[in-house]
């Protein structure tokens, strides 16, 4: 991780020396606190980047889980849900997330250049500017050929649920607490109806954290789960580990995160000086560039693919798609549904 | 004949007095306080601080209009200066949507201060761009009589030559004019001290009250000290009430004990309970009736749509049945092994002991993971070994460790320790003259163990077995990890699941977790049933060295038993653990080529990891700390005093420690915000409180049942001899307990330590602990590093144990 660390500062650096300027901007200062579910190695490489970037500027990333995250703000929040939140900036969950927390009023307006020739086609973005996708998380399939051949093993998120061979083999993140896993079922409730959800259940899905499934790819205790590309093409980038992706012929589902500025008078530093110029440097190459070094995708036109991924675009074409809308407002009767399909034990 | 005054009856009149006046001074705060609630709920603002951020608001207005604005409008000719306010009237009637007659009687300074106030509000800001293009711009004096003369006339600036070149106002219209002119006193170019207007605009939270607020301040009508009290209303209060409870109590104290005499015994039992009562009880009552009045209104909707959804009952059953088996199946494998440890001259003993205490310093759910290994149905490895030893031809199975079966054996295996350290401290201490005086009278050991030392064990038979009982039921990492690919759901892990669900899950999550607060009171009520009329005195004045139960030909094969039950429970998950730390891949064997490595125990001593460790070990020990003090407080005062609600602090113990780590970490978030007052959140202080309420009870309990058995005589003998009441303590009683003290302060380090759950709501970017870190590595990272790490914690933990242990001669350690 050091040495990761050490390879983009230098990159940066060179850059700097190169370009001429890499627009270092000193009069951004203060302090803001974002709240985000990216992982922790990439927190540490962006906030490396952005001292680069705004030497004067105080930035401190929280680091949650995305329900935990949620929580923490409801508490913030209060019943009233007019608290004052610890936050700046979120960089977390999903448009639905972003939905809610306009309806509440706790988001502010960031002003950014042409988005709509900015962002790829078909990303959904808040038209009046409360919030942008800023990273493209991508749920797929995956499997360990070195236990199981790829030819044995479905293809679709259909034969994944349905397929009685991988009955008691398959695993999934719990859509209670994991944003994108709810996106998923989402998404996968709009093609194939509730039904899915039941067949899911009888395939007996476990449920449990992406990094526990693929521990139980590696033993061999699970044939396939439905996990984040970028935790897949992370093992194989930096352990070497021989797990592969599989994107699913019936469709991928990409799931945008956002980023989100607070109301000024709800946040905890009310510095809207430095929240635009972190969202503008965010929705920048530089910015993205970041991102991909995740192993996520990016969201603006013309970006190049994460390692190993393959082209956004095309991916882009493959995608079942979210109704952030639905996700939003029956968030309740899904869980529901879900909950009583697959964790209720009959 | 004179007469004799009683002793003492002049200094109880004036203990009396005081305490009356006291008395009357915090029912007049309680008044005071609730008043000014009610203020506040009938002005229905949003912030209780709303008039203090109006009135400094206010005053800054104040000095903007007597160091900026007045002098310019003193410069210009009348008719100008009439103009502008007028035109500044008209602004101020647009910005509320106010029609301008209501605004006719202000006078000048009103409107310019009432101006400036809206426009800091607003956030009516200047881009830095214009900012700039105003710093060229050299005379402020001239800028604003010529700003002035522009508002007065009424007409855009693009026609005004006298300010070409100054692109910040170049088709500036009336507004932006006028927010210039008011900037211009201030260096950066905002109307009013930023911090000073975000402030306010907190406090007011909406426009209507921002305006409100600012037209009863400014008409004069709120002053300092009412505005203080209305900020402070819940405060008052809450120092009111505490207040009268201490003078309550005091009173009741001193009329016990009849002497009338201040005792410092006494401040320092207050000090306590006011500590329980506000961190504790608070956030608990807090979460109660927000569970019960979720609207306002008293309702039983959130209980009755809980409890009636199938998963919530089938989670409730799941927790009993698991935590009532663990207590069983804990305190009988912990009794035995107590014994034989402690007072059977079985081989290895000090081995065997280290090794039980160890699985009580893991992280439960590091365990957890290790079992999964072995015991899952597909590809576990006790499960194939067990396959290829029976010849059985099954793809699943035999074993499952997604169960309720699983379950319960996880939650043993990790939770045992507990009752039998309670149960080995005080067997120790034990005098073992009765159980010689029994095998005198020809009982054999075994009948013994059961007719004599059993039944005097009980007192700690019943405080391990609760223990057990209720840190199962509060457990989350296990049924997390073991229960939830089986559909096992515990109510620990539908909380957790309602938690991470946002804004409308807490409810529900306060709804389930009054099941498992009514259960801690349940047991609590249960064990002062038994064990409340009964002595347990084993320890007196006669010298107490436990003589060695000689097994002769028990001896090895009881030493082979429990080898084996140390290797089943002990031996294998931890050696899972330490093996899988230094795979790459966890699937493939240690030895395969390129599996082995270093790099998880490398990335371990990252400063992140060591800032983690260092901030783990100052609380831990912080907590463990004021923790036993707390605890040895609370002991003499349950075991030594008779005063009436001795037991009312023990209670609330229990019940801290009965409640899910999750409830009280968001009770805490929910009260001390300050909206009682007190702001701890993000601070360490708040991670400290949360642990000393989770686990003061294990440290009060140990040495409780510890003092239990030692006999008042001896304290009396000593004090008979003259010694004051704190040379009995530190010399007579404090050594007697020492080993428990020392235990409990283990006891409490431990858990907080690596405690986790209220770790993840309650955490700050400065107060990240060593827990929370294991947790996030296991579930986002990767398996072999959170591997690593639980070995390095327990390694840690072992040096800890070693160099206690070295330092007090082998007297005291765990």
């Amino acid at each position: 991780m050091k040495k990761m660390l050490a390879a983009v500062l230098s990159l940066v650096l060179m850059l700097s020396v190169f370009s001429g300027a890499l627009a270092v901007n000193e009069d951004i200062d203060g302090k803001i606190v974002i709240y985000t579910s990216m992982y922790q190695f990439e927190i540490d490489k962006m906030t490396a980047a952005l001292k680069q970037e705004f030497p004067n500027l105080d930035v401190s990333f929280f680091y949650g889980g995305t329900g935990d995250l949620q929580t923490k703000i409801a508490g913030e929040m209060g019943d009233q849900h007019n608290g004052v939140l610890s936050c700046d900036m979120l960089m977390v969950a999903e448009p639905a997330y972003s939905l809610e927390l306009k309806d509440y009023g706790y988001l502010e307006k960031m002003p950014v250049d042409a988005p709509e020739t900015l962002f790829r086609d078909g990303l959904s973005f808040d038209p009046e500017g409360y919030w942008y996708p800023v990273r493209t998380l991508n749920m797929v399939l995956a499997y360990n050929p070195e236990k199981y051949k790829a030819e044995e093993l479905p293809k679709t998120y259909k034969d994944f649920a349905e397929s009685a061979d991988m009955q008691g083999q398959i695993s999934m993140s719990n859509p209670l607490t994991s944003g994108t896993a709810m996106a998923a079922i989402v998404a996968l409730s709009d093609k194939y109806g509730y039904e899915y959800f039941d067949a899911l259940g009888k395939n007996k899905v476990m449920i449990e954290s992406g990094s526990t499934a693929l521990a139980k790819l590696q033993t061999g205790e699970c044939k396939m789960i439905m996990i984040l590309e970028e935790s897949v093409l992370r093992t194989r980038k930096e352990d070497g580990s021989k797990i592969s992706v599989v994107y699913p012929e019936d469709g991928v589902i990409l799931i945008p995160s956002t980023v989100m500025t607070i109301a000024e008078n709800k946040s905890a530093n009310a510095n809207l000086d430095a929240c635009e110029a972190v969202t503008k440097w965010l929705l920048s190459e530089a910015g993205q560039q970041h991102i991909l070094d995740g192993y996520m995708h990016s969201v603006l036109k013309g970006m190049p693919c994460p390692y190993d991924s393959i082209d956004t675009d095309e991916l882009a074409k493959k995608d079942m798609g979210v109704d952030w809308e639905r996700c939003y407002h029956d968030r309740e009767e899904i869980r529901t549904k879900f909950q009583e399909a697959v964790t209720l034990s009959k | 004949m004179t007469e004799t005054k009683r002793p003492g009856s002049r200094s109880k009149k004036i203990l009396i007095g005081i305490l009356s006046l006291v008395m009357l001074g915090s029912l007049l705060l309680t008044a005071a306080g609730i008043n000014g609630i009610h203020d506040q709920n009938s002005s229905a603002y949003a912030g209780d601080d709303i008039w203090s951020q109006t009135l400094a608001l206010s005053g800054a207005a104040g000095n903007l209009y007597r160091e900026s604005v007045a002098p310019a409008l003193e410069r210009q000719e009348e008719g100008t200066r009439t103009a502008c306010t007028a035109a500044a009237r008209k602004m101020l009637a647009e910005s509320w949507s106010l029609p301008e007659e209501n605004l006719a009687g202000f006078p000048e300074e009103q409107v310019w201060k009432m101006l400036s106030m809206t426009w800091s509000y607003s956030r009516r800001k200047l881009s830095s761009a214009d900012r700039k293009a105003l710093d060229t711009l050299g005379d402020r004096n001239a800028l604003q009589d010529r700003l002035l003369r522009l508002i007065a006339s009424g007409e855009p600036v693009s026609s005004e030559a006298a300010l070409a070149g100054n692109a910040a106002l170049e088709k500036a219209d009336q507004a932006k004019l006028t927010q210039v002119f008011l900037a211009a006193g201030q260096k950066d170019w905002a109307v009013l001290n930023r911090e000073t207007a975000m402030a306010f605009s907190r406090a007011a939270g909406s426009d209507a009250n921002a305006a409100e607020a600012i037209r009863e301040v400014t008409a004069g009508r709120i002053s300092a000290v009412s505005a203080w009290v209305i900020q402070h209303a819940r405060t008052v209060l809450l120092a009111g009430i505490l207040m009268t409870l201490d003078t309550l109590l005091l009173f009741l104290f001193l009329r016990s004990d009849r002497s009338w005499k201040m005792d410092f015994k006494w401040i320092l039992i207050l000090v306590m309970l006011d500590f329980l009562l506000l961190f504790q009880l608070l956030p608990l009552v807090y979460l109660c009736v927000k569970a019960f009045f979720p609207d306002g209104s008293f309702s039983l909707d959130t209980f009755t749509r809980l409890y009636t959804y199938r998963m919530n009952w089938q989670a409730l059953t799941n927790t009993l049945i698991a935590s009532a088996c663990t207590m069983a199946l804990g305190t009988l494998i912990a009794f035995p092994l107590a014994w034989l440890v402690g007072r059977s001259n079985l081989y290895g003993r000090k081995f065997f002991r280290f090794l039980f205490v160890m699985t009580y310093m893991v992280p439960p759910y590091v365990g957890a993971m290790a079992w999964l290994r072995l015991l899952n149905r597909n590809v576990g490895t006790v499960n194939l070994a067990l396959r290829g030893l029976f010849g059985l031809q099954i793809t699943e199975g035999p074993l499952n460790i997604y169960s309720l079966a699983g379950l319960i054996w996880v939650l043993t295996t990790f939770y045992f320790p507990y009752a039998f350290i309670t149960i080995s401290r005080a067997m120790e201490k034990m005098d073992p003259t009765l159980e010689e005086a029994s095998r005198a009278s020809g009982a054999n050991p075994l009948t013994t163990v059961i007719r004599v030392t059993l039944p005097m064990m009980t007192p700690s038979l019943i405080a391990g077995a609760l223990l057990v009982f209720i840190c199962a039921a509060s457990c989350y990492g296990i049924p997390s990890i073991i229960g939830a690919p089986g559909n096992v759901h515990t109510v620990t892990t539908r909380i957790v699941e309602y938690y991470g669900m946002g804004v409308k899950g807490i409810n529900d999550a306060t709804g389930l977790a009054v099941f498992l607060i009514a259960m801690a009171l349940l047991v609590l009520f249960i064990s002062d049933l038994i064990l409340a009329k009964k002595q347990y005195i084993t320890v007196s004045g006669k010298s107490t060295r436990p003589a060695r139960v000689d097994l002769r030909r028990w001896r090895i094969p009881l030493t082979v038993l429990v080898s084996l039950f140390c290797l089943t429970a002990v031996g294998i998950p931890f050696a899972t653990v330490l093996v899988t730390s230094f795979k790459t891949d966890v699937g493939k064997s240690l030895f395969e080529a390129g599996n082995f490595t270093f790099s998880q125990w490398q990335s371990l001593f990252r400063g992140e990891t060591l800032d983690c460790l260092k901030n783990s070990l100052i609380f831990g020990a912080i907590t463990a700390t004021v923790g036993i003090i707390v605890s040895c407080t609370m002991g003499y005062l349950t075991q030594r005093t008779r005063i009436r609600g001795r037991k009312l602090p023990d209670f609330l113990i229990t019940l801290g420690s009965g409640t899910p780590s999750v409830v009280i970490a968001l009770g805490l978030i929910m009260t001390m915000r300050g909206q009682f007052g007190i702001d701890l959140y993000y601070t360490a202080a708040i991670l400290i409180i949360a642990y000393l309420i989770k686990y003061l009870m294990m440290g009060m309990r140990t040495v409780s049942s510890a003092m239990s058995q030692i006999h008042v005589s001896l304290e009396e003998s000593s004090q008979i001899s003259g010694a004051s009441w704190l040379k009995t303590m530190l010399r007579i009683t404090g050594p007697l307990i020492f080993p428990s003290i020392a235990a409990g302060w283990f006891l409490i380090f431990i858990p907080s330590f690596y405690e986790l759950s209220m770790t993840t709501l309650l955490y700050s970017p400065d107060t990240k602990t060593i827990g929370f870190q294991l947790y996030q590595y296991w579930t986002y990272t990767s398996q072999p590093q959170a591997c690593a790490m639980a070995s390095g914690i327990l390694l840690m933990i072992v040096l800890l144990n070693f160099i206690l242990h070295r330092l007090t001669k082998g007297e005291f350690s765990i």
